[in-house]
């Protein structure tokens, strides 16, 4: 359905829009909510609701992806007088991923972040949980993760970087 | 941060210019680099720095009646019209001259950034707060690989050496004051001071002794550069010159 052709828009409650907000998932993570991600800065509800997103790393090109996916919810449920703005206050931070996002990363094989950024801390391995884990890189196939191998499985896997 | 305000802080576009300057030659390492970890966090590098050019110019444009996107900022000024540092133009080298040049730009850039979180403008101690994230894994790469090839072999050590011999004249002009109503003299000077003393302790990596270089260059923040940015932008302008409007 293309933007600006539905004439639905009526009544929409504020629990739909946070469940369709919360229907939407990282491009790059698919089976983690940008809600679980911590994106969602707030929603304003004035004359039409306004999801207001914290964007993750500056050059990070999923920023886009993740503000059409939001828009393309909001057209499958017929609600198009919405607004999707991108925030440069307050800042994302890594702590924001909730428990259940930390779960959902571990359990896709990314070891979630820890909690102190400037400091290589021992890391669990997400598929034995060893704790003879190394760092490989500290950079890695997108600008949010980095290298690790575990020691006893030998499997390589990727770290959730903190920010 | 009102309109008015946004359009005289034209140091938006030098940072800007920096950022862009040094990702576009950061990316000329893209499958060039001595290891494929190397390669991919050279271009992590360019990434991060990319988005925050995109950032800063988008930023100026919103107030700006000349410059109306990011775009127009990057792609339609000729190299006179930049103000980017000269070192982040300068070529790339050897892989030991790139870090030296990442290093030191990293280093002041980091200083600057940790100045403008101090911002009384919400916008501004925002993105501060948030680039910083990102340049303090640039800063720790550099700093690495100074450390592995400072004391590595004598080899590694003398291509640190002429590293930073061939990047020490542009030192100079990083020391000159950007021009924002929230950067007072005296808070430009400590923010200086920190960086000479970060400087000192990255040259110590391989015995740098900067007394040795004379020449001191500047001239980028007025738009006189070197010959090597226009070789630059010839190559990452093309395609929007060639299709003025084009749109992805």
């Amino acid at each position: 359905m293309s933007r600006g052709s539905s004439m639905m828009t009526v009544n929409v409650s504020k629990e739909q829009v946070w469940n369709i907000v919360k229907s939407v998932n990282d491009p790059e993570l698919p089976y983690l909510s940008i809600f679980d991600l911590g994106l969602i800065a707030e929603i304003r509800f004035e004359r039409h609701p306004i999801v207001r997103i914290m964007p993750t790393y500056s050059g990070c090109p999923a920023k886009f992806v993740i503000e059409q996916a939001l828009y393309q919810a909001f057209d499958d449920a017929g609600i198009v007088d919405v607004k999707i703005e991108s925030v440069r206050s307050p800042v994302w931070s890594t702590d924001l991923i909730s428990q259940k996002g930390r779960d959902l990363l571990k359990a896709n094989g990314i070891a979630p972040p820890s909690a102190n950024s400037s400091s290589i801390l021992p890391t669990s391995c997400p598929r034995c949980n060893s704790e003879r884990t190394r760092e490989l890189s500290r950079f890695g196939s997108t600008l949010c993760k980095s290298l690790w191998q575990c020691d006893d499985c030998n499997e390589p896997f990727e770290k959730f970087k903190c920010y | 941060m009102s309109s008015a305000e946004c359009s005289q802080n034209f140091f938006l576009v030098n940072l800007g210019d920096d950022c862009l300057i040094a990702a576009q030659r950061l990316s000329e390492w893209c499958g060039k680099a001595p290891t494929t970890e190397l390669d991919i966090a050279l271009i992590n590098l360019s990434i991060d720095l990319f988005g925050q050019a995109d950032e800063f110019y988008s930023l100026f444009s919103e107030s700006s009646s000349q410059f109306k996107s990011a775009d127009m900022l990057a792609f339609e000024r000729d190299a006179s019209e930049f103000t980017n540092c000269l070192l982040v133009e300068q070529p790339n080298g050897d892989f030991g001259r790139t870090i030296c040049k990442t290093a030191i730009f990293t280093t002041w850039y980091c200083e600057v950034l940790t100045l403008l979180q101090e911002s009384r403008h919400v916008t501004i101690s925002s993105i501060a707060t948030k680039f910083r994230k990102e340049i303090l894994y640039h800063k720790e790469f550099s700093l690495h690989w100074l450390d592995c090839l400072g004391n590595g072999t004598g080899e590694s050590r003398d291509r640190i050496k002429q590293g930073f011999s061939w990047c020490y004249r542009f030192v100079e002009e990083l020391r000159i004051r950007l021009d924002f109503s929230d950067i007072t003299a005296k808070k430009w000077t400590e923010c200086i001071d920190r960086f000479e003393c970060e400087l000192a302790k990255i040259f110590a990596y391989a015995d740098f002794d900067s007394e040795t270089i004379a020449q001191n260059l500047h001239g980028g923040r007025d738009g006189a550069h070197s010959e090597h940015l226009t070789h630059l932008l010839s190559e990452m302008q093309a395609l929007h010159r060639a299709h003025p409007n084009v749109a992805w």
